[in-house]
């Protein structure tokens, strides 16, 4: 396996985390919904197990990219890591009943798109 | 359980979530302009010291006390909106950090950069006039929510 494939394995591994995390964050804010800010942050911190979840995964996704950055230019990993957006909304349409719209899966492949283009100029 | 169609009523987002999206794009900018920087500064070695040093560098804790500013923010936004609005009008970010390496680093202009900040604008205006709010928060996952229901 060479060292860029090497990297392709963690920048995907750090997509996975992210989508986990941001999943899990998601969960823990879903008990404030409609509350007032201060009472919203402690229902927020009553959910501690997705908390502690979804702070779990981003520190590994950290890791992850620390080392996808060391085996890949950035300007290759950046666009790589964009299709998280795709896989954070497929998974907020299963996980947490989001209704998305054409509109918003047009916005998204934009940004998809955008993202790449940044990344490789 | 029922929920209105998605064209159903009107819907305004409200102004602090607009400003709750725009401190997370801003904290996120400084994150990868930070994380770059101490990225730049430790590499060099094997990947072990690579992470090793990251974990020493002096940028770390001005990181962290970022983290949790991100941290605080992001959770009061996703209260309000749907993860799949919130998170991509993030992408924001990668206007600003362009916009800032252009001004600040005096990186060059290409078409190719321009095309790209043009398409996530309009990819982000595309999503700010959806729903911001479509998810059923009240109702349990049949497997993610079984932590409290677990023998």
């Amino acid at each position: 396996m060479t060292e860029r494939m090497i990297g392709v394995v963690f920048v995907l591994g750090a997509v996975a985390c992210e989508a986990l995390g941001q999943l899990c964050f998601k969960r823990a804010a879903n008990h404030a919904h409609g509350s007032a800010r201060l009472s919203a942050v402690r229902k927020m911190l009553a959910k501690s197990e997705w908390i502690g979840a979804g702070v779990g995964c981003f520190s590994v996704e950290w890791g992850f990219w620390t080392i996808a950055l060391t085996l890949l230019p950035v300007t290759v990993a950046q666009p790589m890591a964009s299709v998280e957006l795709v896989v954070i909304t497929l998974m907020s349409r299963s996980y947490l009943q989001e209704q998305i719209s054409l509109r918003r899966w047009a916005g998204i492949a934009l940004i998809l798109f955008g993202v790449c283009l940044v990344g490789l100029s | 359980m029922s929920r209105a169609p998605l064209s159903a009523t009107k819907h305004k987002v409200p102004p602090g979530v607009w400003l709750g999206l725009a401190f997370a794009v801003c904290i996120d900018t400084a994150v990868q302009l930070v994380w770059s920087k101490t990225v730049t500064d430790v590499q060099g070695g094997a990947t072990l010291s690579t992470l090793q040093g990251m974990l020493a560098h002096p940028l770390l804790f001005l990181m962290l006390a970022m983290y949790a500013m991100q941290f605080v923010n992001w959770m009061i936004v996703l209260s309000k909106t749907d993860l799949s609005f919130a998170q991509p009008i993030t992408a924001g970010s990668y206007i600003l950090t362009a916009a800032g390496s252009i001004y600040f680093l005096a990186d060059r202009v290409t078409w190719l950069r321009m095309a790209g900040i043009a398409l996530i604008l309009v990819g982000v205006w595309l999503i700010s006039g959806t729903r911001h709010h479509t998810g059923a928060p009240s109702m349990v996952h049949p497997v993610t929510d079984s932590l409290e229901d677990s023998p």
